[in-house]
């Protein structure tokens, strides 16, 4: 296997906060990686400075061998590292389509090198979209009046329109119902043929069901690493985390 | 801006522009020359709404930008006697190059920060009128009656102080923004603008470079700010300090906010009605400042959206 | 360079004198700016017009005493603050709290204040500058000249006032909660702040210095309708060098600016002068979007 995405001693601190502490992170093509651990263990600032939110205060990120360290949001997103957010950041006032229209068009931009003219093209786009995730029919709907499921499954479609190469998400299943918790692992494992998934996420059977590899977090640094049962069997972890 | 209906978009504008035309038949020469004046200031409205309704950036020294495009082309006319296309395009050569500028390091900050950097940057303009006044005549100005010569197109030969050709001149400048707006917002560039001002963080996640975005609206709203400028001198044949003020960065966002905050046709109409609203009441008050802010306040009160804002939430969704 | 120093040491201690004068004065006001923003995260661009109001109401209450200085001066250092304060209260009330403190609403509402003043000024007290009859008069005398012993007076009360201000600010119970609300108005609030009226005393103490401003400097300057604007820039000016809501920042900015105004229209023409403070301060603003002095935010 490939690998896509690699850190070396990627530490963050604000202050005197230690948040993140010399994080070696490997993720190959194509895994679905979950990363978990109690509150404050680090894992938003993590991915927070994966997508290029935040700076790291050291170490280093690789992207297929190219050093992205520095480079902001907005190029991370270019290089095909996609964040959906923990808060769900849509724009609200515009519709669904608006919304992942604003997406497609600047994936379509970066392909091509320049802004499409051709709305039939993003209107294309967008439908796949939208029907990949299973709200077509809300097309049509401001963001803001979605039901809060449909506003995540939409923060998703975002990132999909992307076209990422590595999707982050930042616990997509909180405040889901059992049955979109359902419709949204299938969603997730479809993807994983196209796209690397880095998974933080406190439902631990999401996690089981969906991650092929586990990241441990603890205190800002890596804790454990392994397969979900290696992971289940490890008593370091339960201590820390399914105990704790 | 949810539902986009482009038909009933050109129809609408296209109507209004011929509304627009015609209106110069009928009415009386007070009026006519009004509506000349409005369609002039409605222009610099629209170039800061571009700004404002359509990217999300509140602008306070959007004078600095009318008062380039009127003083360069001024300048250009009054010193080095140049006729008046030419001095036209210094004006809007000038303003693109100060908003450029003025982006360059202005959108470097956000919210209020941005908001005082552009009142200081307008006062700093506005300051240099008045500082180098061996060209620009500090606060009286200057007035163009003499040194102006007429436009010559083909045979015909047309004076800017001339009415009719006023009118004509105005109701192209505005048909011209009029256009360029409605452009700008059907474009995948408007798209991103819009996306900016919804939720600035979000677009740049969306691997955008929201400041290229940005620096591209400034520099189009300046430029249209300082081409309604350099008409403005033009056919109103005068050159003044007042235009730089800050009481004159004041008023497009008076007007934007009145006729609705990103619709194409607000700035027209609360440019309109500001006008006539104090042309009515100078009868009775000369306390017109009064009106002013009243009116600014009730609408941040109750109705930030404006007139065209209300109409398009209560009646036309599809209002641009 | 030397020969230069001792021709114009008489300017030069002049340039000092006029600039600590400018620069207490200045920090009196821009302390209320600073403060409101601060807290409230409102830019009040009415600032200006409330020291204006300070100015003319000191000049009423000249008149109404019967043209008495001293008792004009101590009557208007009671009913500016009080009139112009509850004039804040009311518009904190009637127009900030309704649109929520969205900060670019609230800025279109106190330019809409800033006309409105304005305007009802010029029509009861009309365009025309005013001056009012300094309380004390005395000189004092330096070697080179005499100088305005009143201007040394305006210097030391605005310097109490301000020790005043910040004595409220670290001893009373409502100087906690501007601070607790400054630093998070969300958690202020669990924790049982009531930071609705911390909102209103706080709008109405910035609007109450910049009101006792305008009275002590109206025997200096006047009193017209129009004076809001200047001291509103140059506070702009103040608390974004000094760090936009950081009150230390704002006091020592003050006094750089004060002082660097002072020397500056001393020696060079005032219109330059003020050209160049804006440049270099929307530079400060763009190269530290924080300020000289503001912390980094979290």
């Amino acid at each position: 296997m490939n690998s896509l995405l690699k850190t070396e001693g990627l530490s963050k601190h604000f202050g005197g906060l230690q948040a993140v502490e010399g994080v070696d992170l490997d993720l190959n093509e194509g895994e679905i990686r979950a990363v978990i651990g109690p509150n404050g263990a680090g894992k938003t600032t993590l991915v927070s400075l994966l997508s290029g939110r935040l700076r790291p205060s050291s170490g280093r990120i690789h992207l297929n061998q190219k050093d992205i360290t520095s480079f902001s949001a907005s190029r991370k997103v270019q290089f095909g590292i996609v964040y959906t957010f923990q808060v769900t950041s849509l724009f609200f006032n515009l519709s669904c389509y608006e919304n992942v229209a604003i997406a497609v068009q600047g994936c379509r931009a970066r392909e091509e090198g320049f802004l499409p003219r051709r709305e039939s093209d993003i209107r294309l786009n967008v439908r796949k979209v939208l029907e990949q995730v299973g709200i077509q029919e809300n097309e049509e709907t401001i963001a803001g009046n979605l039901a809060y499921g449909h506003q995540r499954l939409l923060e998703v479609a975002m990132g999909l329109a992307s076209r990422p190469k590595l999707l982050i998400l930042d616990e997509p299943t909180q405040g889901l119902a059992e049955s979109e918790i359902k419709h949204f692992c299938s969603l997730i494992r479809g993807l994983s043929d196209s796209m690397t998934i880095l998974l933080i996420e406190h439902n631990m059977q999401v996690v089981l069901e969906l991650a092929e590899q586990i990241t441990v977090m603890d205190q800002g640094r890596i804790l454990a690493e392994g397969t979900p049962s290696e992971i289940e069997a490890n008593i370091a972890v339960q201590e820390s985390y399914l105990g704790g | 801006m949810n539902r986009r209906s482009p038909k009933k978009t050109a129809v609408l504008m296209a109507g209004v522009l011929l509304l627009l035309f015609v209106l110069q038949f009928i009415l009386p020469a007070y009026h006519h020359s009004t509506f000349s004046k409005i369609m002039v200031l409605a222009s610099y409205a629209m170039g800061f709404n571009i700004l404002l309704g359509y990217t999300g950036l509140m602008s306070l020294g959007h004078a600095m930008f009318f008062s380039t495009g009127m003083y360069a082309t001024g300048i250009s006319v009054y010193h080095f006697g140049y006729t008046g296309i030419p001095a036209l395009g210094i004006g809007v050569l000038c303003t693109v190059l100060v908003s450029m500028l003025l982006g360059l390091v202005a959108l470097r900050t956000s919210g209020v920060s941005f908001l005082i950097v552009t009142l200081m940057f307008g006062q700093a303009v506005f300051l240099s009128i008045l500082y180098f006044d061996q060209f620009t005549l500090g606060q009286d100005g200057f007035t163009l009656t003499k040194e102006l010569e007429p436009l010559v197109l083909g045979n015909a030969s047309y004076s800017y102080t001339d009415p009719t050709f006023k009118y004509n001149a105005a109701w192209f400048l505005f048909a011209l923004s009029l256009v360029i707006t409605n452009i700008l917002i059907i474009s995948p560039i408007g798209r991103v603008l819009i996306a900016i001002r919804e939720n600035e963080e979000r677009t740049q996640m969306l691997g955008y470079n929201t400041y290229l975005y940005k620096l591209f609206a400034m520099t189009l709203s300046g430029a249209l700010s300082g081409l309604a400028g350099s008409v403005h001198a033009l056919l109103f044949s005068y050159v003044g300090a007042t235009f730089a003020e800050i009481h004159h960065s004041i008023a497009p966002l008076l007007w934007t906010l009145l006729g609705g905050v990103g619709t194409t046709l607000g700035p027209l109409l609360g440019t309109g009605i500001m006008h006539y609203l104090i042309d009515f009441t100078s009868g009775w008050t000369s306390a017109y400042l009064l009106i002013v802010g009243a009116i600014l306040v009730l609408l941040v009160i109750g109705a930030p959206q404006g007139l065209m804002g209300l109409v398009r939430q209560k009646r036309l969704p599809w209002l641009p | 360079m030397l020969v230069w120093f001792e021709d114009n040491v008489a300017l030069l201690f002049l340039a000092l004198l006029d600039g600590t004068v400018t620069a207490f004065v200045l920090a009196l006001i821009a302390l209320g700016l600073s403060l409101v923003f601060g807290v409230m995260r409102v830019v009040n661009v009415a600032h200006g017009e409330f020291f204006m109001l300070g100015a003319v109401l000191a000049w009423a209450c000249f008149h109404f005493t019967g043209n008495m200085p001293l008792l004009g001066f101590l009557l208007a250092l009671i009913v500016a603050p009080v009139l112009v304060g509850g004039l804040a209260m009311l518009s904190d009330r009637f127009i900030l709290h309704r649109i929520q403190y969205n900060p670019e609403s609230t800025i279109v509402a106190t330019i809409g204040l800033l006309y409105i003043i304005q305007q009802l000024v010029l029509s009861f007290f009309g365009p025309e500058a005013r001056p009012v009859e300094a309380p004390i008069y005395f000189r004092v005398q330096f070697p080179w000249f005499g100088y305005s012993g009143y201007k040394l007076i305006v210097a030391v009360l605005s310097g109490f006032l301000l020790l005043v201000t910040w004595f409220l600010m670290v001893r009373s119970k409502l100087g906690l909660y501007m601070r607790a609300t400054q630093q998070d108005a969300e958690i202020a609030q669990t924790f049982g702040v009531p930071t609705r009226s911390v909102y209103s005393k706080v709008f109405a103490i910035g609007a109450g210095l910049a009101a006792l401003a305008g009275v002590l400097v109206v025997p200096i300057r006047q009193a017209d309708y129009l004076m809001g604007l200047e001291p509103l820039l140059l506070s702009f000016i103040v608390v974004i060098i000094g760090g936009l809501g950081s009150l230390r920042g704002t006091l020592v900015a003050a006094f750089i600016v004060g002082i660097s105004d002072g020397f500056i229209s001393v020696f060079y023409e005032p219109t330059l002068a003020k050209m160049l403070a804006t440049v270099l301060v929307a530079a400060v603003l763009i190269v530290k979007p924080t300020g000289l002095f503001g912390e980094e935010p979290g």
